[in-house]
């Protein structure tokens, strides 16, 4: 009998339900915009790059012939960094993004503003 | 049940070959020659006697002006036959003294070197597109090699004939892909034909170039047809990135016939119902009149008469002159002086002291036509917003034409070396490139209020059917085109067709957006030479910097100490004016006359020194100063430079470089 016990317990446990969780799709908490070739940008994009020293860093946008259209300078701090992106008033073409300090270039890709 | 199945098929039998006529077919003649029996035949010098023995014989063989020759048999039959090409001998009178001629359109599928042969007992021929190609004497086989463009339509002809004893005329080609020789209408992957006239095979198509500069994106313009007689217009097209569009049958091109008005048809009459005035130099031809009782009883409306036929006269298109009265009057164009003195139909023209009494009875016809197609070129709105067609060097270059004082307007001195500039100089479009101009074109640029912003795309719109080389220095101010739309009306006689067209824009005297003529040597126009002095140091580039301070934000462009006599200089920096507002702008540089201009969303920026007696050598701090409208920590895309030009004092571009 206690083995018939033994053996209907086994039967309903390894009969039930398995739980099942919703897995959420991931989404990266920053947009490390210089960890590819190519982006799509839109208004008021917050975009993120990782800073290895705490100097002045000057973001860049130009166009595909080099030429400066616009940029920003601001003060790096070491580790990630978010800054905004707003589009409204860029040409709708592909753009070179690039952040650069004092020793030069240090991130660059190419911006599709959408 | 199976002899009523027999007969339904005996019945669709005919019906099917008749359906089939077109592709695969070509069309017949055969003749009875040699009066039937042998016998030579003359006509008007030209004798045939037995067997041809040259082009010129043969041809006559077939001719039905000569006695001996009899036209017995016509219609159309399959190219691959043997009363086709396989053996020539289509329906005919007898199987001797006959002779055959073979016509239609083929279309090769290849584009190369075709080798033709051609087979025959007795004599034959071939011609193509008219050309005679072959003549091969009785007996056997002559070649020739033709060049065939693939895709295109080409008509064939054979003559044969058949004196007496063996009587066949074979054709067959040999493709520029192969060595082997295929019956002419044996295989249509290789080469089709039709017995159809050629305008019925061919599609009406409308290949249209809009020569647009190349500065400027030619897929953001577009056209569409518009059908002013029906009131419809097509959906637009985009152009290609060479500035065509494509239109055809199925995309866009109506070939309907429409009702298009009346045509006045005339006969030898006994009574003047028509009057023919003598040719008036004033009307550029002669006033036609009809008695309005000629109108009565046919539910013709005068108005709608286009089209005179007058005797052996005329025959063509009329206006209408005037038909409120008893006589309804229309103008015959042109000077028939010498048509009317010639007519056959003298006796039925009355002279009086300047007009004919005509006797003449006047019938109505219908006039059936294509409806005109109106090609309208358009752009995308947003797109041509931001071109900046009137800048910097094209008032530089319009203030160093009108201060040289040589020529057209006040002045015209050198700078212009074409009409078509002082044509786009001209943009208040008075007829005369002045002050006036290079003032509105200075308005637009530093004014506060744009002179030009009521004006469309259309407005400033040059389009040239025939092109800008023509356009003449000193009448350039007449015929000018005004307009976005061609009129394209089908032919039936030449179905495919191309056009061409220069575009421009007013105030576009560096071309930096307009067609650029062939024959331009203006030394400013749309050349630029590269600052070497910039170029070689890059310390010395133009030098953009923003940056945020508190809530305003500035933006500084740094022109460094040069020698390059810059005389102008324009920046057009746009804003986010959503997030941020305009201040005002700072100069360094206070000895050469400095603008800055406010609109809306951008603020044109620069230097301009119109007689040309100050530069920038000394170099330039341009500071635009703007406020945010919110408390932002980042300014990335709030501001930005699109534009940047600089001119020296003979109006040529200086490129540079933004860093």
């Amino acid at each position: 009998m206690k083995r018939i016990m033994v053996f209907l317990l086994f039967i309903l446990v390894s009969c039930q339900k398995e739980d099942i969780f919703d897995v959420e799709p991931y989404i990266p908490t920053y947009i490390m915009v210089f960890e590819k070739n190519e982006v799509r940008v839109t208004d008021n994009q917050d975009i993120s790059f990782d800073i290895i020293s705490s100097v002045m860093h000057e973001l860049v946008i130009s166009t595909q012939d080099g030429s400066v259209i616009t940029k920003e300078n601001f003060q790096g701090e070491i580790g990630i960094n978010t800054r905004k992106i707003f589009t409204k008033i860029l040409p709708k073409e592909l753009l070179n993004l690039s952040l650069q300090n004092s020793s030069g270039i240090v991130g660059e890709t190419t911006i599709i503003v959408e | 049940m199976r002899k009523f199945i027999f007969n339904i098929i005996l019945v669709l039998l005919p019906i099917w070959g008749y359906s089939q006529s077109g592709m695969g077919y070509v069309n017949y003649k055969s003749y009875k020659t040699h009066y039937g029996n042998g016998n030579s035949s003359t006509y008007n010098g030209v004798t045939y006697s037995g067997i041809s023995n040259n082009i010129n014989e043969l041809i006559a063989v077939l001719d039905v002006n000569q006695p001996g020759t009899t036209l017995t048999h016509q219609g159309e039959i399959s190219a691959y036959s043997d009363g086709g090409f396989i053996n020539g001998r289509a329906p005919r009178w007898n199987g001797e003294f006959y002779a055959v001629h073979h016509w239609g359109w083929f279309q090769p599928q290849e584009t190369g070197r075709y080798r033709f042969a051609l087979s025959s007992d007795d004599a034959s021929a071939l011609w193509i597109d008219d050309e005679l190609k072959l003549f091969r004497p009785c007996c056997g086989t002559s070649y020739v090699d033709v060049n065939l463009t693939a895709g295109k339509w080409y008509r064939i002809d054979t003559k044969w004939q058949e004196y007496t004893g063996g009587d066949y005329m074979r054709l067959t080609y040999s493709p520029p892909s192969s060595t082997s020789y295929w019956l002419f209408g044996s295989n249509p992957n290789q080469l089709k034909v039709t017995n159809n006239e050629l305008n019925t095979i061919l599609p009406h198509k409308l290949d249209i170039t809009y020569n647009i500069n190349d500065n400027l994106d030619k897929t953001k313009f577009n056209t569409t047809i518009n059908f002013p007689s029906l009131n419809t217009t097509t959906t637009s097209t985009n152009l290609s990135s060479n500035g065509m569009v494509n239109y055809d049958e199925n995309n866009g091109i109506d070939t309907t016939k429409y009702s298009m008005g009346k045509k006045a048809t005339t006969t030898a009459g006994s009574v003047e119902w028509c009057i023919i005035y003598d040719y008036d130099s004033n009307l550029g031809g002669h006033r036609f009149l009809i008695d309005d009782r000629e109108f009565r009883n046919t539910n013709v409306n005068p108005q709608n008469v286009n089209k005179i036929q007058l005797f052996d006269i005329y025959d063509g298109d009329v206006t209408i002159y005037n038909i409120s009265g008893f006589w309804k009057q229309y103008i015959l164009p042109g000077d028939l002086t010498t048509e009317i003195t010639n007519s056959n139909y003298q006796s039925y023209l009355r002279r009086q002291n300047n007009w004919y009494g005509t006797r003449a009875e006047v019938s109505f016809e219908d006039v059936e036509g294509f409806t005109p197609h109106e090609i309208i070129l358009g752009v995308d709105e947003t797109y041509w917003s931001t071109q900046n067609i009137i800048s910097i060097q094209d008032i530089a270059l319009s203030f160093s034409e009108l201060t040289s004082n040589n020529g057209p307007g006040l002045g015209s001195g050198g700078t212009f070396t074409t009409g078509i500039e002082y044509l786009l100089g001209d943009v208040n479009q008075d007829g005369s490139f002045d002050f006036q101009d290079t003032q509105l074109m200075l308005q637009y640029l530093f004014g506060d209020i744009d002179p030009f912003v009521s004006q469309t795309f259309t407005d400033k719109l040059r389009m040239f059917e025939s092109g800008y080389d023509s356009w003449s220095i000193n009448e350039w101010s007449t015929n000018i085109p005004n307009t976005n739309k061609f009129i394209h009306t089908l032919d039936e006689s030449n179905k495919e067709k191309t056009k061409s067209l220069d575009i421009a824009f007013l105030g576009d005297v560096n071309f930096s957006h307009s067609y650029q003529p062939l024959n331009l040597t203006t030394v400013g126009n749309s050349l630029s030479r590269t600052m070497s002095l910039f170029r070689e140091n890059t310390t010395e580039n133009i030098n953009l910097s923003i940056e945020k301070v508190g809530e305003n934000v500035k933006l500084n462009i740094n022109i460094p100490i040069n020698q390059k006599n810059i005389t102008g200089s324009q920046f057009k920096i746009y804003f986010d004016n959503n997030r941020i507002e305009y201040v005002n702008t700072e100069y360094s540089n206070q000895s050469i006359p400095n603008f800055s201009t406010n609109r809306n969303n951008y603020v044109n920026v620069g230097s301009f020194s119109g007689d040309g007696s100050q530069n920038l050598n000394e170099g330039i701090n341009y500071t635009i100063n703007f406020k945010l409208k919110e408390d932002l920590q980042s300014i990335l895309g709030l501001v930005a430079v699109t534009f940047v030009e600089l001119v020296d004092k003979n109006g040529q571009k200086i490129n540079l470089d933004i860093k």
